[in-house]
């Protein structure tokens, strides 16, 4: 009997040892007749990027869109480019050490980095290597205080999408009631906050915006239990802002009649429009979209024109639709087109800064 | 003062809400099913440390089973719930195979199950559905609400009440199966006599790894059950965090109610209550922060009062037998 298990207990690992390997690389990858691709030559004429994640692909949000930027890289630049991604997945207390081995590799032209919980290595890594070109992103960098020629820091104005959305929320809100349901109170997210509630009172001053927090980006339980918390108490529009864990909000707008969700980061809408989820779709009125695809995009076509200018921030908001609200069919028909053409309007306003926009930062 | 007034406000705005109560008792169901499926392990002496892991294991599978047989229509969701309930007490098999046959550390194996779980799931998730962090991609529906006739037509209590997924009524009648079970059947008796003395129950017969092995295979089947509540009830979908400590949650609520069904249901309905509270109150002077630790902390605090209560209990039990020695041998008790 013990012999037995004993076997099966090896094959077991032996499988698992397989599955594992099957997971982070095809098997047949020494074939000596194909020794090209087996073995990439280091490209010395092309600039290599690695964009690194400090998570996993796959949010449906924020990473996998930088992650379609990186795809847009390759695609278009394939020939003078060269675009990586590394999945420094969610266990935090790896990720100082992973970015320190990508910073000592030297084997990348720019290193992509970003968010609030990067930041502090990245200020100390930054100045051990002065020569690695490294773009943060989404997490103010004090330049003042930390002067490093070799960075940039890539700033999306979350707060002038939210104010777009939070215009919108409170157009399509009966109840004069909304919400917001953060992930974690950081200073991106309460900027997010900042705008929406700005936004909302500049359409209807009365109206009262809830502030809610989850606590978590990765338990849609917790989401679902806020967002239910918010349409229990005749909140009719709610924010869904952080991650996977404002997946759950969906959940909870299903249980609940009349009641909308505002979607994040992607087209969180569409993206349940094609996986068959109609019923979430139609409770997707907008979402906030934060591009950066987009983003990563133009600043290495900027980079490749040799224009792009180092030791500073560079802030990417509604003027060139780095930020913006999603239009779907939910969109159209919970909206008339007098007021779809009124949210076009407060979008001309912002990108010409007539519309002035509270900010967190 | 700011602080005590908000509180206050929330209170008194929160108690007459049916959805407050609804969620009390649907947050709490989870950690129940959770509960109860450690306690039986440790009326057998037996800690099911993993059942985080097992949790996180059955809760995907019975979406990938849902979704394979066709989801909702196809009654995908309760062929989804019987694979878990076979693989949640599969998993109880292991962790039983690992700790007494093969002798490694009851604990250990806990730890271990729970590592495998989180590691296991995401590879198997993202191997079947090429997604890493949710399977919102597959449509495996949900199990069906349940309206209860006649309670349902009550005003407040029917919103309550009525209209609860399956499994949260089946959460808080198993308390009532498994207070039935341990104290009132030859096995459940066999499983406490295990736990109390192991050399008294051999010496009468009854093979104690049997009764361990069954005890933690009936676990693993709870745990099953609480997975699958979190996929196909709780949520229509599996995600990477899903499970968020609710394993752990039920640990402590067993061992305040000592393995005792009816004081653990008690326990998780107080969290549910904290749990409920801390989703209702929206912000202003409150620090979303104390908020949510607030359930936990109240667990802690539980564990604490507890304890201290039942070392009194057992130092009063100890100084009676005193007296009671005392008395046969013919001296007046003090």
């Amino acid at each position: 009997m013990k012999k037995l298990i004993c076997i099966l207990l090896a094959c077991f690992m032996v499988f698992g040892l397989v599955a594992c390997g099957d997971g982070a690389a095809p098997a047949p990858t020494a074939q000596p007749d194909n020794q090209e691709t087996a073995e990439p030559a280091p490209a010395d004429d092309k600039i290599t990027i690695a964009y690194c994640i400090n998570g996993t692909r796959g949010d449906k949000s924020f990473f996998d869109s930088g992650n379609e930027g990186m795809e847009w890289i390759n695609r278009d630049f394939g020939d003078k480019a060269q675009a990586e991604v590394i999945e420094f997945t969610y266990d935090d207390t790896t990720w100082r050490s992973k970015l320190e081995n990508v910073f000592m590799s030297e084997q990348y032209d720019i290193i992509i980095v970003g968010t609030y919980d990067m930041l502090g290595m990245t200020v100390e890594l930054t100045e051990q290597y002065p020569d690695q070109k490294v773009w943060f992103y989404d997490e103010q960098w004090d330049f003042e205080a930390n002067p490093r020629e070799n960075v940039i820091s890539l700033l999306f104005k979350q707060n002038e999408g939210s104010y777009v959305v939070g215009y919108m929320a409170a157009m399509a809100s009966k109840t004069n009631h909304i919400s917001f349901c953060g992930g974690m109170s950081n200073t991106v997210l309460l900027d997010f906050f900042a705008g929406y509630q700005q936004g909302a009172k500049a359409y209807n001053p009365d109206i009262i915006v809830d502030e809610t927090w989850m606590d978590s980006f990765s338990d849609p339980s917790k989401g679902k239990d806020v967002a239910s918390a918010s349409y229990g108490q005749g909140v009719d529009v709610v924010f869904a802002c952080g991650g996977s864990a404002g997946l759950g909000v969906f959940e909870a707008a299903l249980e609940y009649p009349d009641v909308y969700v505002i979607g994040v980061d992607g087209d969180q809408g569409a993206m349940w429009e094609a996986a068959g989820e109609t019923a979430k779709a139609e409770k997707t009125i907008t979402s906030m979209t934060k591009n950066v695809n987009q983003g990563f995009y133009d600043t290495f076509k900027k980079e490749l024109d040799g224009t792009l200018e180092y030791g500073q921030n560079y802030r990417l908001g509604v003027n060139g639709g780095y930020v913006g609200a999603a239009i779907t069919s939910t969109t159209e028909n919970v909206f008339t087109p007098e007021q779809l053409q009124a949210v076009k309007d407060v979008q001309a306003g912002i990108a010409d800064g007539s519309i002035v926009v509270d900010t967190a930062f | 003062m700011g602080v005590i007034t908000e509180i206050f406000n929330t209170i008194s705005r929160v108690v007459v809400l049916p959805s407050f109560y609804y969620m009390i008792f649907q947050s709490a169901a989870p950690i129940l099913l959770a509960a109860l499926a450690v306690a039986v392990a440790i009326k057998a002496n037996a800690i099911n440390m993993g059942i985080e892991g097992i949790m996180t294991v059955t809760s995907l599978v019975c979406v990938l089973v849902s979704s394979a047989v066709g989801g909702q229509p196809a009654g995908g969701p309760w062929l989804g719930l019987v694979v878990a309930i076979i693989v949640g007490g599969l998993l109880g098999f292991a962790v039983s195979v690992f700790a007494f046959r093969l002798k490694i550390d009851i604990i250990l194996v806990g730890i271990a199950m729970n590592l495998i779980g989180t590691g296991a799931s995401v590879l198997l998730m993202y191997v079947l559905t090429g997604d890493r962090t949710t399977t919102t991609s597959l449509s495996s529906g949900t199990l069906p609400q349940l309206a209860i006739p006649l309670l349902k037509d009550i005003p407040f209590l029917g919103e309550v009440l009525s209209g609860h997924y399956v499994l949260t009524y089946l959460a808080y009648i198993l308390v009532f199966v498994m207070s039935f079970f341990l104290f009132k059947t030859k096995l459940g008796l066999r499983i406490r006599a295990v736990g109390e003395n192991e050399e008294a129950a051999e010496s009468v017969g009854i093979s104690s790894l049997r009764i361990k092995t069954i005890a933690l295979i009936i676990s693993g089947v709870l745990g099953g059950i609480a997975g699958a509540f979190m996929s196909e009830c709780y949520l229509a979908y599996f995600s990477s965090g899903l499970i968020a400590g609710r394993g752990f949650v039920g640990l402590a609520a067993c061992n305040m109610g000592s393995g005792n069904p009816g004081i653990i249901c008690l326990c998780c309905l107080a969290f549910g209550i904290f749990y409920a509270f801390s989703n209702f109150s929206t912000l202003s002077n409150l620090s979303i922060y104390a908020l949510n630790a607030l359930p936990y902390a109240v667990v802690l605090v539980g564990v604490v009062i507890y304890s201290v209560y039942m070392r009194k209990k057992e130092l009063k039990r100890l100084q009676g037998l005193e007296s009671e020695e005392n008395l046969e041998h013919g001296q007046p008790a003090k």
